[in-house]
Order: structure tokens, then C-alpha cells, then sequence
């Protein structure tokens, strides 16, 4: 059944489109794919020229996608970017040791340079020895939480403007559905938005938040990308695996689904007498926070004391408190650097650089290596 | 499944390759990594009870020879599982399924390539 492309009504289709039901050749789906993600960028304003942008990579196939596809804007566009990969090391065994394999031959494939930062480094617990510790049941918490810092931290090492993130359209109508089931109004009010200012230092944005999954996989395929796509060693998130699943359902019977969750999340207006948390900065470590302290500072302090259930139990702290050991602190007590520390030496680092640039001609980044110390690559 | 009582027929070869995870619910003896894929070969009756083999009994024999356990993680009770893309010669499968013709009817022939990527695994 040969057909032709909608598109270029020449060389024939090898995708439906999901989003538009349009039979298109391979070299169109590359360029329209690739033309969205420029829309999507420019009409949204998500950066400026000179930005340093850190590019979340994970080695699967969302951010290995990102990476490419900023690469190539970046040059065809003329968009004057820096990029970054920055990877987060959960420390995980088996499973992100493999991913950061992935990474590291996508910093060679894509000529990028590579800010990895573990847990380890940073709070003194990976994400193995806080599965030793919780249990797999709320490991997931944990990760989440610490991972959301962890690329603010990188990024602050680096004084990168900005992360992108390789969140595409279903992850964005999955995340809604499940701040609807859980009622978490706060999130679902955020969670719609292309760009957030983050910690309030270091922009986020999706530039995939219009691109459907299926898209990304068969461009990562057609393209012959060099990703990772293995599961997670520990629980998966059985919750997140339910919303997907419904999805899924839906997109089968009508593949507009997605985009429509996404914009009926976005036309959603939090009514005015729901109480949203005011944002301030965590008294231990500077992170913005709806609380005095931080979650992060929360979970940690659990684990160090030995009752890692702060933070994600239902006990009542009363409880918490009875069931603290003796010994207190029996972890390995790393003190995540303050916020106010990074930010000092990010802008040290900026002065750094623009002295470099005011007193040397030559272009490339010579100041990277000196200023990011121990595990830039 | 018919094929153990249509032995006299010939078979099809088709090259089978899964992607993004869900070679992990394939038994490991099905499985040869080529390039870092995961392909495996699978033969197929031409016909079963007289209609020419789709790739809907290519999914079937999948579901009831190659898969470890949780079978439903790959085939549920409609087909394919809804998250799975699947492609055949290189063609998005979707491509096949116009009014009234769904998709997994499309008629396999010797030697074809089809790939199963899930979508339903973390990114």
C-alpha cells in the first residue's frame, strides 16, 4: 500500500502523525518535528541569545532527542546558545550507572560538555544506600525530590541561565491527570506552564511540552539516536504507570487526547478562595520551599536520624519522635551547600568568564574547567 | 495455536526486533542481539483456517510462545497493547488503518521486518 506524503506529495509516508492524522514522508516528519520544537522555542520566548543552557540528559530517549534536536536549532537557527548536558547520578546500580554510559558517548556524539552530579556528592546518600534504609516503598519520594535540586545545584555550578527538560506532551497530560486524582492543586496549576523560573535563579522550560511521545520514539529510531531505555531498578511508580496506561487508552480511540488534556490543564483556572502556599527559601539550605524547611532538608534529616519515614509518612511527628534512635545521625552527614553559596560562586564564575572574554580572544569557554572543579568532563 | 496442526504448510520467516523495554518481557532464548538490538525470527504459517497470516497472529504467537510471564503487558484483550508502536518494514503501522480496516489485519509476507517499541516505560 505505497502512499504518498501529504507534505511534499512525492516520496511516500512512513508516519501517520498523531497530532494531525497526516500521512507524511521520513524527511518531512524530520523537518516539521523539528520546525515544531522551533515554534515552540521562539513563540514562547525561552531563551536569549548568549543563555547558557543546561540540557537535562538522562541518556533515555526524551533528553538524547533534546539534546539532538537543540544541537541542531541551536546551529540552524542561529539561536547563539551554550549548551550543557547535565546529568543527575542517583547512584543507582544496574541501572543509571548503564544510562550515564549513554551520556557520556552522547557528550562525544553531540561534542557537548558533560556536569554530572550524584547524590552521593551532594547529600551523602545514593539512591542504592536510601533504598537500604526506606525500603523500596518510598524510594521513589526520595529520588524525586532530590533530583529536582540536584539540577539546580549543577546548573548553579555551571551558572547555566537555564535547564531544558525533556518532558514531552504525554508526560505533561499524564502529570495533570495525576495532580487531578491526588487533588494537588498547587501542582496542577504549575505543571502546565512551558517555563518556570525554578528556584527562582535558574529557569526551567519544555521545549517538547507539544511533542507526542510517539513522535519522539520514531525520531530517536529513524534517526538512529544512541539512548538507554531500561526500567528503573526500583519500584516504578505504580500511579504515574496507571495514568500512563489510561492514556494510552484514550490516545488509541483518539489521538488528540494528549494535546487536549494539556489544553484543558492550561484553560483551568484555580478558583480564588483555594489557598495556594506562598513560596519562601528553606532556613537550611536556601532552596525555595512552600515550608521553613525545605522537603529535601526534611527527608535527609530523616534518614540521618534514622527515621527516614519524615517527610512521606502519615505517622505523626509525635510518633516520628518516639520511634528516633538513640544515636542520632548514624549516616554519613554530608551538608548540602547552601543556596546563597552557589549562587555566590556562580556569579564569581560570571565575572570569571566575562573577564576572560574581555581580555582574550579567543571564543571558547576556557574558564569551564578551572571553575566547575572535581567531575566536569 | 494452529501452528502445531498445520505442519504441512510452509511458514513465513519474519524478523522481529523489540525496543525501549519490551525485549525484557521476551524470553531470552528467542533473543539475538544484533547491533545492540534485540531481534529474534519467528515463523509463521502462511495461512490460518485459510486466511493469509496478519500481523495480528504474528502478535499472538508473540504473546503465546516469546513472552516470560504477563503476557497482557504486550497483547491485552483487543491486540497490541495500546502505548506499543509497532512497525512493519520500516512503516508506522498506524499507516494501515483506514475506515473500517484495522491495522492489525495487514497481511504479513516472507521475510518482513516488523519492530514493537513501547512507549509505556520511563523516558
Amino acid at each position: 500500500m505505497p502512499r504518498q506524503c501529504n507534505i511534499c506529495q512525492t516520496a511516500r509516508a512512513i508516519i501517520r502523525r498523531p497530532k494531525t492524522g497526516q500521512r507524511i514522508c521520513k524527511e518531512c516528519f524530520f523537518y516539521v518535528f523539528e520546525t515544531e520544537i522551533h515554534h515552540t522555542i521562539v513563540d514562547n520566548r525561552l531563551f536569549k541569545p548568549g543563555d547558557r543552557i543546561g540540557i537535562g540528559a538522562s541518556g533515555g530517549k526524551d533528553s538524547t532527542v533534546l539534546a539532538y534536536v537543540m544541537k541542531t536549532l541551536n546551529e540552524r537557527y542561529n539561536y547563539g546558545l551554550e549548551l550543557f548536558l547535565l546529568s543527575v547520578d542517583e547512584g543507582i546500580s544496574g541501572y543509571r550507572d548503564d544510562s550515564l554510559e549513554t551520556v557520556k558517548r552522547n557528550q562525544q556524539q553531540y561534542d557537548l560538555p558533560l556536569k554530572i552530579v550524584s547524590y552521593e556528592q551532594l547529600y551523602g546518600w545514593s539512591m542504592d544506600s536510601i533504598v537500604e534504609t526506606v525500603g523500596r516503598k518510598n524510594n521513589c519520594t526520595f529520588c524525586g525530590v532530590f533530583r529536582r535540586q540536584a539540577l539546580d545545584r549543577g546548573a548553579l555550578m555551571l551558572d547555566l541561565d537555564h535547564i531544558v527538560t525533556g518532558h514531552n506532551a504525554d508526560d505533561i497530560a499524564e502529570t495533570i491527570l495525576m495532580n487531578i486524582l491526588r487533588g494537588d492543586i498547587p501542582r496542577l496549576s504549575r505543571c502546565t506552564e512551558i517555563a518556570t523560573m525554578g528556584d527562582g535563579y535558574i529557569g526551567r522550560s519544555k521545549p517538547f511540552k507539544y511533542a507526542y511521545e510517539k513522535e519522539i520514539v520514531m525520531y530517536a529510531y529513524l534517526k538512529r539516536l544512541d539512548y538507554f531505555s531500561t526500567e528503573c531498578t526500583y519500584s516504578p511508580n505504580a500511579y504515574r504507570g496507571y495514568a500512563r496506561q489510561f492514556l494510552k487508552d484514550l490516545e488509541a480511540v483518539r489521538p488528540s487526547a494528549i494535546i487536549d488534556i494539556i489544553y484543558s490543564g492550561e484553560a483551568m483556572k484555580v478558583a480564588e478562595n483555594v489557598k495556594l502556599p506562598t513560596m519562601t527559601s528553606c532556613e537550611r539550605c536556601g532552596y525555595i520551599s512552600s515550608n521553613s524547611i525545605c522537603k529535601a532538608c526534611v527527608l535527609l534529616e530523616g534518614l540521618e536520624r534514622g527515621v527516614p519515614k519524615m517527610g512521606i509518612a502519615k505517622a505523626s511527628s509525635k510518633q516520628i519522635e518516639q520511634d528516633a534512635p538513640e544515636v542520632a545521625r548514624r549516616g554519613k552527614a554530608v551538608e548540602p551547600v547552601h543556596f546563597e553559596k552557589l549562587r555566590e560562586k556562580a556569579l564569581n564564575i560570571r565575572k570569571q568568564r566575562m573577564l576572560n572574554a574581555a581580555t582574550s580572544s579567543c571564543s571558547k569557554d576556557t574558564a569551564l574547567c578551572e571553575c566547575t572543579g572535581d567531575s566536569c568532563q | 495455536m494452529a501452528d502445531t496442526t498445520e505442519k504441512e504448510t510452509p511458514k513465513l520467516l519474519i524478523n522481529v526486533e523489540f525496543s525501549d523495554g519490551l525485549e525484557t518481557l521476551i524470553k531470552d532464548e528467542v533473543l539475538k542481539k544484533r547491533e545492540g538490538r534485540s531481534c529474534a525470527q519467528i515463523k509463521l504459517e502462511e495461512t490460518y483456517g485459510g486466511s493469509p497470516a496478519t500481523i495480528r497472529h504474528l502478535a499472538e504467537y508473540i504473546r503465546d510462545n516469546c513472552i516470560k510471564s504477563k503476557p497482557e503487558l504486550f497483547y491485552d484483550k483487543d491486540g497490541v497493547r495500546p502505548g506499543i508502536l509497532v512497525l512493519i518494514n520500516n512503516d508506522d503501522w498506524e499507516l494501515f488503518e483506514e475506515d473500517g480496516i484495522d491495522k492489525h489485519d495487514y497481511k504479513l509476507e516472507n521475510n518482513a521486518d516488523v519492530v514493537f517499541i513501547s512507549t509505556l516505560h520511563g523516558g
